[in-house]
C-alpha cells in the first residue's frame, strides 16, 4: 500500500519542507540586523532547523492520531480486540514499517538540504556523538509513540476530536517541543516550566545533541528522565484504555 | 444583446443566492465543532504573536518592517484566509473526490457552468464566525500603526485584496485540476496551502530563486503583502498593476486548464 504512492510519497516530503525555507528567511533577514540571537549565530540556527527536519523525520508519529481516532470512531478497533496482539504494538510494528520508507525518502531531501545550506551548516565533526544521538532518537522515537497514542485514545469521548488534537499539537509538540523555533529563546518562565515536561526531549534535545551543545553527563542524563517519562506513559495508557475499553461501543457489530 | 447578457448574470446571481442559504442551514448545525475550529485558530494566531515577539525582542525591524506592521500583517493575513475559506476552499478541496469517484458526472448534468459549481458551491459558515477576532486584530493593530488612511490607499487595498482572493482562487484551482490528469492525487491542495504560509512574513524578506518562484510560478506574493502595503502607502504602483493583470491571467488559465480537464474526465461508470 505505502509502496505504491512512492512518488506522491517523496512529493510530501518536499512539500514539508517548505516551512524550512521559510525559517531559513526569516532568521537571514532576522540576522542582517544582529549577528548574536541569544546564543546563535546564523549558522547555528540554520543547523538547528535542519537537524530538527532530519530528527522529526524518524521521532515524529503525528499520522497515528488520526488513524487510530477513526478505528474508534468507525467501530474498526473491534477487529483488533478479536486478534491474540495488543492494539498498541500493532500499531508500533505499523508505524515502524513506514518509518523505513520514511527515512529512504529522507535521504534525497537531506542531500538537497546539504547542497543547498551546506556554507552555513555547522555540525561537529565527532562521530561517538553521532552514536549516541542515534540511540537518543530511538528513545525519542518511543517516547513520541507513546505521547501521541495516548492523545489518540481521547477518541472514546470525543466524536470529532481534531480541534483538539490540532490544538494540542501546536502547543505542545511544535513550540514546547522546538519544531517552530529553539525553545531556549523564550521567555525563562516558560523554559523553567518546560523542564518538568516531556515535550522538549521529542525534538529539542536531540537536535542541541546534533549541533554539540550538550555534554556528555547531560544527554546521559536526559536520557534518564526521557525513560522515566516512558514508564509514566506506559501506565498513563495502560489506565485510559481500561476506562475507554469499558464505553467503547464497536459501531457496527 | 446587453438583456441577455443581464439576464445571465442574474440567473448566475439567483443560483449563488440558493447556494449561500443552503450552506447557511447546513452549516451551522455542528455548533460543538464550530468552537473547536474558533479555538484552534486563535490557539494559532497567539503561538505566532509569540513567535514574533521572540524576534523583535531581539531586532527592531526586520527588513524595515516594525513590530506593528508586522501584526498587522498576520492579522491580515489570518483574515484573507478566512475570507478564502469561507468563499472557495471548502469547495475546491472535494473536486479530486468528484473527478475519481466519478460524481462529476451528476455536476456535470446541471443547468450550471461546472467550475461555477466546483467553485462556489457551498459557504463555509463558520468562517462567518471565525472571521470575527482577525477583524477585530486587523482594526486593533492597524490603530497602532499611525498611519493617515486616505481614501485612495484604502481603495487600492479593497481593489488589491479582491485580485489577490482571485489570484489565490485560480492558483488552488489550477493546482488541483491536475487532478483530471492524476486520478489519485487526493490533498494536493496541501502544496497551495504550503506555498501560501509563506506569505505570514513580508514578502520583503525572500529573495533570488524563491523570490521568483512566489511572484512568476506561484505568485502568492499578490495575496497578502501587496495590499497590506497599500495600506502603509509604500506600495509601487507597477506592484498594484501586475497583481490585477496577475489575477487576470490567472482567471483566464484556470478556465483554460479547467475546460482541457474535462475534456480528460472519463467518467467513472459510464
Amino acid at each position: 500500500m505505502a509502496f505504491t504512492y512512492r512518488i506522491i510519497l517523496l512529493f510530501w516530503t518536499l512539500v514539508s519542507t517548505i516551512p524550512l525555507v521559510i525559517f531559513f528567511f526569516v532568521w537571514q533577514a532576522v540576522f542582517q540586523e544582529k549577528d548574536l540571537i541569544g546564543s546563535y549565530t546564523f549558522g547555528s540556527m540554520i543547523s538547528y532547523y535542519v537537524a530538527v527536519r532530519f530528527i522529526s523525520q524518524f521521532v515524529n508519529n503525528e499520522s497515528i492520531t488520526e488513524e487510530i481516532g477513526r478505528e474508534i470512531r468507525e467501530g474498526l478497533l473491534t477487529n483488533y480486540l478479536l486478534r491474540s496482539i495488543s492494539h498498541i504494538v500493532a500499531k508500533l510494528v505499523g508505524v515502524l514499517a513506514f518509518k523505513i520508507i520514511s527515512m529512504a525518502l529522507a535521504i534525497p531531501l537531506l542531500a538537497l538540504l546539504f547542497f543547498w545550506l551546506k556554507e552555513y551548516l555547522i555540525f561537529p565533526k565527532d562521530f561517538s556523538l553521532y552514536g549516541l544521538l542515534a540511540i537518543v532518537m530511538m528513545v525519542s522515537f518511543a517516547l513520541n509513540f507513546l505521547i501521541f497514542y495516548c492523545v489518540s485514545l481521547f477518541s472514546f469521548w470525543l466524536i470529532q476530536p481534531r480541534g483538539l488534537l490540532s490544538i494540542i499539537n501546536m502547543i505542545f509538540m511544535r513550540i514546547l517541543a522546538g519544531v517552530v523555533f529553539p525553545i531556549d529563546l523564550l521567555p525563562n518562565f516558560i523554559t523553567n516550566i518546560n523542564q518538568f515536561l516531556p515535550f522538549q526531549f521529542l525534538f529539542y534535545f536531540p537536535a542541541k545533541i546534533a549541533l554539540g551543545q550538550i555534554a556528555r553527563q547531560d544527554i546521559l542524563k536526559g536520557l534518564a528522565i526521557e525513560l522515566v517519562w516512558i514508564i509514566i506513559f506506559y501506565f498513563l495508557i495502560q489506565y485510559i484504555w481500561r476506562k475507554g475499553l469499558k464505553i467503547y461501543e464497536g459501531v457496527g457489530i | 444583446m446587453k438583456a441577455l447578457e443581464f439576464k445571465f448574470m442574474y440567473y448566475y446571481f439567483k443560483v449563488y443566492k440558493a447556494f449561500v442559504r443552503n450552506s447557511l442551514v447546513h452549516g451551522f448545525s455542528y455548533r460543538a465543532d464550530f468552537w473547536l475550529v474558533f479555538f484552534a485558530e486563535m490557539t494559532f494566531f497567539s503561538l505566532f504573536i509569540l513567535f514574533y515577539s521572540v524576534i523583535y525582542a531581539n531586532v527592531p525591524t526586520i527588513q524595515g518592517w516594525t513590530f506593528n506592521q508586522s501584526l498587522f500583517l498576520i492579522s491580515f493575513f489570518e483574515f484573507f484566509q478566512i475570507v478564502f475559506y469561507l468563499f472557495f476552499h471548502p469547495n475546491i478541496v472535494h473536486i479530486p473526490e468528484h473527478i475519481h469517484k466519478g460524481s462529476m458526472d451528476f455536476i456535470l448534468t446541471k443547468p450550471v457552468d461546472s467550475q461555477f459549481w466546483n467553485s462556489l458551491r457551498s459557504l463555509s459558515a463558520v468562517s462567518l464566525f471565525t472571521m470575527i477576532p482577525p477583524l477585530f486584530l486587523l482594526l486593533g493593530t492597524f490603530a497602532k500603526l499611525n498611519v493617515e488612511l486616505k481614501v485612495i490607499n484604502l481603495l487600492a487595498f479593497v481593489i488589491l485584496f479582491i485580485s489577490g482572493l482571485l489570484i489565490a482562487y485560480a492558483i488552488e484551482l489550477i493546482v488541483t485540476a491536475s487532478a483530471f490528469w492524476f486520478i489519485r492525487i487526493d490533498g494536493v491542495h496541501e502544496l497551495f496551502l504550503q506555498t501560501f504560509r509563506f506569505m505570514q512574513w513580508p514578502a520583503d524578506i525572500y529573495s533570488g530563486f524563491i523570490k521568483m518562484f512566489l511572484t512568476f510560478i506561484i505568485p502568492v506574493i499578490f495575496t497578502v503583502t501587496v495590499p497590506v502595503k497599500a495600506i502603509l502607502g509604500t506600495l509601487e504602483l507597477k506592484t498594484a498593476l501586475g497583481s490585477v493583470m496577475a489575477a487576470a491571467l490567472l482567471l483566464a488559465l484556470s478556465r483554460y486548464v479547467w475546460k482541457a480537464g474535462l475534456k480528460k474526465y472519463s467518467s467513472a461508470s459510464s
